[in-house]
């Protein structure tokens, strides 16, 4: 959680503050645009626009308590309006070039797992993505989705839950698939988890 | 079931409605403890359940495996982004200081004063002519505006004063 005085400090024209928020919050935002655009460059890019008007428009901030709030909903509009642009859903092998760099090379297993969940994201429609994004990896409450979404909590629990089974329904038989090649091989799977 | 709707498998097993919600309100950590041991009984018996519950925690653990940094450079990029509309806007923010509508001091030439005086007669003469024909009545010019008086050899300065607004005229 940032400091409050951090965030009034930022609105009152301290650039170091305006750093500090960007050091506390920049993977939040990257991860949150990398999985709703799968792809780096895009989310780099979000990112990058995010913090440029969050640091031009300090004095709309009406409520430093509802900051964090303020900061996702530009990142969202910033992450619609290039899926807009693309006026297209991510496809899926673009979506397996979404492995993370900096693991080590030797951990395919591992990698393989992301580019799974990576593939059954990037299929959803981005409604859907937003909310599981949200909450299963950014860890938001129901009405910190409903504020950055602009929707009631209700809307949101409902949008959330559907999502989840749409999501498991696609997974199932990949999901029973992983969990067989698990049971056949636990000794490398027993060294892939140190 | 009262609605006559059959399953095969597992009859009158689970004679409770699928508890969808309470798989996800346990998944979000707000369901009530004493709801918890239906919420097992359910899931004992509804595979739907079991694979929501079994996907979204395999989807929060793999999630959890993967590291996700903001490149350096991406770091570098952004603040110099930010350092050149700062500069941008601090230059914005001194041409406004300095060229204020209100506190303005501009040098004009009386030339362009006299012609603007003139213009604003002449369409004021226009108009009150057009207001009379209007109105049926006649005016006759009552008035006469001397508007400059003879210049001065070397430099005269003429002031203007609108609210705020100074023009400072040389011959
Ligand atoms: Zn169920």
């Amino acid at each position: 959680m940032m400091h409050r005085d951090t965030i009034e400090a930022f609105k009152s024209g301290d650039d170091l503050a305006f750093v500090s928020i960007y050091n506390h919050y920049k993977t939040g935002i990257y991860s949150f645009c990398l999985k709703m655009l799968m792809s780096r460059d895009l989310a780099l890019d979000a990112v990058q626009d995010t913090f440029v008007r969050v640091y031009e428009n300090r004095d709309r901030l009406m409520n430093t308590g509802a900051f964090k709030s303020w900061l996702y909903t530009i990142a969202r509009n910033q992450c619609l309006n290039r899926i807009r642009k693309l006026k297209r859903e991510v496809p899926l092998d673009e979506a397996c070039e979404l492995r993370s760099d900096q693991s080590p090379i030797g951990e395919l297993e591992k990698s393989e797992r992301i580019e799974f969940v990576n593939r059954y994201l990037a299929a959803l429609s981005p409604s859907y993505r937003e909310v599981i994004v949200l909450r299963e990896f950014q860890n938001l409450s129901y009405e910190e989705i409903g504020a950055i979404t602009r929707s009631t909590i209700s809307a949101v629990k409902s949008r959330l839950f559907k999502a989840r089974r749409k999501l498991a329904n696609e997974m199932k038989p990949a999901m029973a698939m992983m969990a067989a090649r698990a049971a056949e091989k636990p000794a490398e799977n027993e060294s892939d988890t140190k | 079931m009262s609605d006559g709707h059959q399953h095969n498998e597992a009859p009158s097993i689970d004679d409770s409605p699928c508890s969808e919600s309470d798989v996800d309100l346990y998944l979000d950590g707000e369901l009530p403890a004493s709801r918890e041991a239906d919420l097992f009984r359910h899931l004992s018996t509804c595979s739907s359940c079991r694979d929501c519950l079994n996907s979204v925690l395999s989807l929060r653990r793999i999630h959890g495996e993967e590291y996700i940094s903001v490149p350096p450079w991406a770091d570098d990029a952004l603040l110099a982004r930010v350092d050149k509309r700062r500069r941008a806007g601090r230059r914005t923010a001194q041409l406004h200081t300095n060229q204020s509508i209100w506190s303005a001091r501009t040098t004009v030439t009386i030339r362009s004063v006299l012609v603007v005086a003139g213009a604003v007669l002449v369409s004021a003469a226009y108009l009150t002519k057009q207001f009379a024909s209007a109105s049926g009545h006649v005016f006759v010019e009552q008035e006469h505006v001397r508007f400059i008086d003879p210049i001065p050899p070397l430099r005269s300065e003429v002031y203007v004063f609108y609210p705020g607004l100074t023009i400072e005229a040389d011959r």
